[in-house]
């Protein structure tokens, strides 16, 4: 039998009811689209074991599930779709390289209430693209013709400083409250350039490189576990112990 | 002249009563938070006890977390005109760091989210916001 997962198990209404509005189908408009990387189903990170998050999770401020892949390009792939205090839907996508490739990290994240949506879409570089220019070229410019379709979403940025620095130049973020249908097609759209980009991805030769790309990729999964409100907003909602899973899981 | 605490005490009272919200508190205790108003009299402490939301006068000494800030920032928050996590870009921490701030003021999600329904169904706690809200100029 193959370990392949075809199927999430749920869809944007099946886990939990929203109160005033109808959540948008981020899981199963997403998921088709990063099922063709044959993903695996990943149950354990640094000791972590994920499986209490993997069934449907269930506390006062918060119920959903969460899902983790990978392949052998990819070291983790994680899906979240949560309710927040009944009036968020939250949703996100975040993908990193294994240790053998330098392709940039998936970031989309899908914040929807009944009247805002809030929303990060990056394929973040994993080095700094000034000094590696090739890589920017390589991996980050064939993204452009969508960023300039869908520029109209882009707002007013993070207010944090050390997230600013992290993303990539086509990075999009803000809370395009009234475009719901096109911020989805949009994150659609860099998920199938990243899926693509991980089919053509070769292992990285050069010993040195490899190197520099393992050191950052860990300094910003580092900085998003320590860093990121998200991980805040899970350990207080979920509780310390399955918080600390879902954060491990996704950084 | 309305003042933010006798918003506040009637946003806390409305939402204590709503089975939906009452459940989302269920399991929270001990989170106290001091609001320092520049332009409003007096401070306000909110703090959770055995899942309800009790607000009370003055800057609490065992608040983990202190505010300053203008009334009209958390008006703007509770009708729902500024989004409830940019408060903090409108803040300053009196007492308390960020990540004090991002634990404890979490745990008022309920409380916020439930004056904002308040806010958009019950006539008088309406008026009250939106009366002192054009007091601030908003």
């Amino acid at each position: 039998m193959s370990d392949i997962i075809t199927d999430i198990g749920f869809d944007s209404k099946s886990l939990w009811q929203t109160k005033g509005f109808e959540p948008n189908p981020f899981p199963e408009s997403t998921w088709p689209l990063l099922k063709e990387l044959n993903l695996k189903k990943l149950t354990q990170i640094e000791g972590e074991d994920l499986t209490p998050i993997q069934g449907m999770v269930k506390q006062p401020m918060a119920e959903g599930t969460f899902r983790h892949f990978y392949t052998e390009k990819i070291e983790k792939l994680a899906l979240m779709w949560l309710l927040i205090s009944k009036s968020i839907a939250g949703g996100s996508w975040v993908g990193w390289p294994n240790d053998d490739y330098d392709f940039p990290a998936l970031i989309i994240a899908w914040e929807e209430s009944k009247k805002r949506l809030h929303i990060i879409i990056d394929v973040m570089p994993i080095v700094d693209v000034v000094e590696y220019e090739w890589y920017r070229e390589k991996y980050q410019d064939g993204i452009e013709p969508v960023y300039n379709e869908y520029k109209d979403l882009i707002g007013v940025n993070s207010t944090y400083r050390w997230f600013r620095a992290m993303q990539g130049p086509y990075h999009i973020f803000d809370s395009p409250s009234e475009k719901r249908e096109r911020a989805l097609k949009c994150e659609m759209e860099y998920i199938k350039y990243w899926v693509e980009l991980v089919w053509k991805a070769e292992p990285v030769k050069d010993e040195q490189y490899r190197q520099y790309v393992n050191r950052r990729k860990r300094l910003m999964m580092t900085q998003l576990r320590q860093r990121d409100p998200l991980g805040s907003v899970l350990m207080r909602t979920l509780g310390p112990e399955l918080g600390k899973k879902s954060v491990v899981g996704y950084t | 002249m309305l003042s933010m605490l006798e918003i506040m005490k009637k946003g806390a009272e409305l939402v204590n009563k709503d089975e939906e919200f009452k459940a989302q508190m269920v399991e929270l205790e001990g989170d106290i938070i001091f609001w320092r108003f520049e332009d409003d009299q007096p401070a306000v402490t909110s703090r959770l006890d055995k899942g309800v939301i009790v607000v009370e006068e003055g800057e609490h000494p065992g608040s983990q977390v202190g505010m300053k800030l203008k009334a009209k920032v958390l008006l703007d928050v509770i009708d729902n005109s500024l989004e409830a996590k940019m408060m903090y870009t409108y803040t300053e921490l009196v007492k308390g760091d960020m990540e004090l701030a991002r634990h404890h003021v979490f745990a008022l999600v309920p409380y916020i989210f439930g004056m904002q329904d308040y806010y958009d169904s019950h006539e008088e706690f309406q008026k009250m916001v939106s009366a002192r809200k054009k007091e601030c100029g908003g």
